[in-house]
């Protein structure tokens, strides 16, 4: 009757170690998830490359999702996600990008059919590997019926990518504990892409998007960390994402009014007040190349908007009305090559953003 | 004398086993008159000495329910006994339903009347020193026609219990062992088996492991996990019970304390 004691003395040990998580806390620094295209597509024989950045706003297009643009969906369903996806592939093929730099990538969320978004679009584009770096993952978000998310950074690429690690950024500092414990956990998603010859960087990144402290100047300080590690060791890089800031020179700087929905009041506004971070990115662009520079920027500021207030196509802020998504560089883009996609009006809430980069 | 004394813990533990007591998952029913409830486990009544009737009285107002237990006779040493329950889940589905938070299920879906109706039969007998129960079961969904498969909870213990509604009708099987341990210390054992034929997502299995330790036949604690595997909506899964929280550094195990009187 030895047995009993041994059983009880398992059964505590077990009960602390079979923990399966509700939330995925991620370490610093962790190793993405890794993808291959289910038919690979040999790579173009060529030395200037398309690098996209692009918030794909997991397919959805322009809808009005609660989340938002003030609107009452929260899901939906197979066919939806896969007319957005489909959408998303043809203007992919037709600016011929070489790397893309995704956010809003969903893998496994109710609200996209749960579509493994990165694997589709390798499925169905000419993109051969991917790599994916969740923002958040959780089993089930208790609120507002969006259930099991998991949707983060993705870097697509026609060629192999090693290397490849997520790296923890800041988490907001202006939400209560149980906010807190359930909601986005930002990173940036950098891997090696392995063109022959010429190995170099792609570094993705999604700032914080609706915080009212300084958590989103701290992962832009958090971002050029990486970007400077890689330029440190004389290595190259792309480098892009949606940073959820303005320019520095941008010349209207509050949006608060725009963006507010009918039956929300100012002093819930969230992210859209910038005037106390105009100088935030400017390290970036002190440092490092950007497909569009301030000079460019400030000639016709309209032209380089990537993001809107609403999605309703007969409302006056449905146009694009600020410039939120960038490319960097620690060599050089091909001169006037950058594109502020505004012609895909349907595809996302955000505007693909590319730009020609030569292999030294 | 080592045999005398094991002889009579056997038959001590045996004794034990067969007390009407704590019997909810088995073929006994409680003594007329007695009464039992538990944390999580319905508050029971014995109407007479092979009857019982029971609702969970925290669940009542959200889920109005009632569950009927009649044990019938003993058949080749064991007792057998059906068990019929009737829920109905609608008030609480609503009130999980809109913007916010705690808000279970999106504001585009609205639930209608919704019955479930669970019949089952168990039978229980002694073996080496437990009890076994094995039981099987229908159950059916009335008034889920029109559910849109998009306000489904696509989580463990929830779903497979929800899924009669959007499937009309499905299957459980299962089986408990409860043996006692050592000292005030038991075990208890269970699998629960949903199949919901037709369904793209008809299986579900429900396992739970719990330490036991009765203070008398009054009061008892119990501390364990419960294992889930299902086919959901994105995905065959696993799961663990009750998940590791957030900020913690741990999981927690159930806890429950059954009291009877």
């Amino acid at each position: 009757m030895k047995y009993p004691p041994i059983l009880i003395h398992s059964f505590f040990v077990f009960m602390l170690v079979s923990c399966d998580p509700l939330v995925t806390e991620f370490s610093s620094k962790e190793s993405p998830k890794e993808y291959t295209a289910k038919t690979l597509v040999t790579p173009p024989n060529k030395d200037t490359l398309t690098v996209v950045t692009w918030n794909i706003r997991f397919g959805i297009g322009r809808v009005n999702w609660f989340g938002d643009s003030c609107g009452d969906l929260v899901l939906f369903d197979d066919e939806t996600i896969k007319n957005g996806l489909e959408l998303l592939a043809l203007k992919i093929a037709e600016m011929d990008a070489d790397i893309l730099l995704l956010q809003e990538v969903d893998i496994d969320s109710k609200r996209s059919a749960y579509i493994d978004q990165v694997q589709w679009l390798l499925d169905h584009t000419s993109m051969n590997y991917g790599v994916y770096g969740s923002m958040w993952e959780v089993q089930f978000v208790p609120s507002d019926g969006l259930g099991r998310v998991n949707t983060g950074n993705a870097i697509l690429s026609k060629w192999p990518l090693s290397e490849a690690e997520r790296i923890q950024l800041s988490l907001r500092g202006d939400q209560d504990a149980l906010t807190k414990a359930f909601y986005v956990r930002r990173n940036v998603l950098k891997a090696v892409v392995n063109y022959p010859g010429s190995p170099f960087w792609a570094v993705d990144i999604h700032a914080s998007a609706f915080s009212n402290d300084d958590t989103k100047q701290k992962q832009f300080l958090e971002f050029k960390d990486v970007l400077d590690e890689i330029d440190s060791k004389g290595e190259l890089f792309v480098a892009g994402g949606d940073l959820n800031e303005l320019p520095p020179v941008a010349t209207k700087n509050n949006y608060c009014d725009q963006d507010r929905c009918p039956d929300e009041l100012p002093e819930n506004d969230e992210g859209c007040d910038f005037s106390n971070e105009t100088t935030w990115i400017s390290p970036l662009y002190n440092t490092y190349t950007p497909s569009v520079s301030l000079v460019d920027y400030l000639q016709n500021e309209n032209m380089y908007f990537t993001h809107a207030s609403t999605h309703n196509a007969n409302d006056e802020r449905y146009q694009w009305n600020r410039k939120l998504d960038y490319l960097f560089t620690n060599t050089a883009w091909v001169v006037r090559s950058e594109r502020t996609h505004q012609e895909a009006q349907l595809e996302s809430d955000h505007v693909a953003v590319s730009a020609k980069w030569v292999l030294p | 004398m080592k045999q005398f004394l094991l002889t009579v813990i056997l038959l001590c533990n045996c004794i034990n086993a067969q007390s009407k007591n704590w019997s909810l998952g088995t073929a006994y029913s409680l003594n007329k008159g007695q009464w039992e409830s538990g944390l999580f486990q319905p508050l029971r009544y014995g109407i007479s000495d092979n009857k019982d009737i029971a609702v969970h009285p925290i669940f009542a107002v959200m889920i109005p329910n009632v569950m009927v237990k009649q044990t019938w006779k003993e058949v080749n040493n064991w007792t057998v006994a059906t068990r019929h329950s009737v829920y109905y889940p609608t008030p609480l589905l609503q009130s999980i339903t809109g913007a916010g938070k705690f808000k279970i299920v999106s504001s585009q879906f609205e639930f209608p009347n919704l019955i479930g109706i669970n019949n089952e039969m168990l039978a229980t007998r002694v073996l080496s020193g437990g009890l076994l129960t094995v039981k099987a079961g229908a159950l059916l969904g009335l008034g889920g026609r029109d559910l849109n498969p998009l306000s489904s909870i696509d989580v463990p213990l929830v779903y497979p219990r929800l899924s009669v509604y959007y499937n009309g009708w499905g299957l459980r099987f299962g089986a408990d062992y409860s043996k006692p341990l050592t000292g005030r210390w038991s075990g208890f054992v269970d699998g629960d088996l949903f199949l919901y034929p037709g369904n793209s997502y008809g299986l579900f299995y429900e396992s739970k492991v719990l330490l036991i330790w009765t203070k008398s036949n009054r009061f008892r604690l119990m501390l364990g996990y419960k294992i889930t595997y299902g086919e959901y909506p994105y995905g065959a899964h696993w799961q663990i019970l009750p998940p590791k929280l957030p900020t913690f550094s741990s999981g927690w195990p159930l806890i429950d304390v059954q009291i009877s009187w």
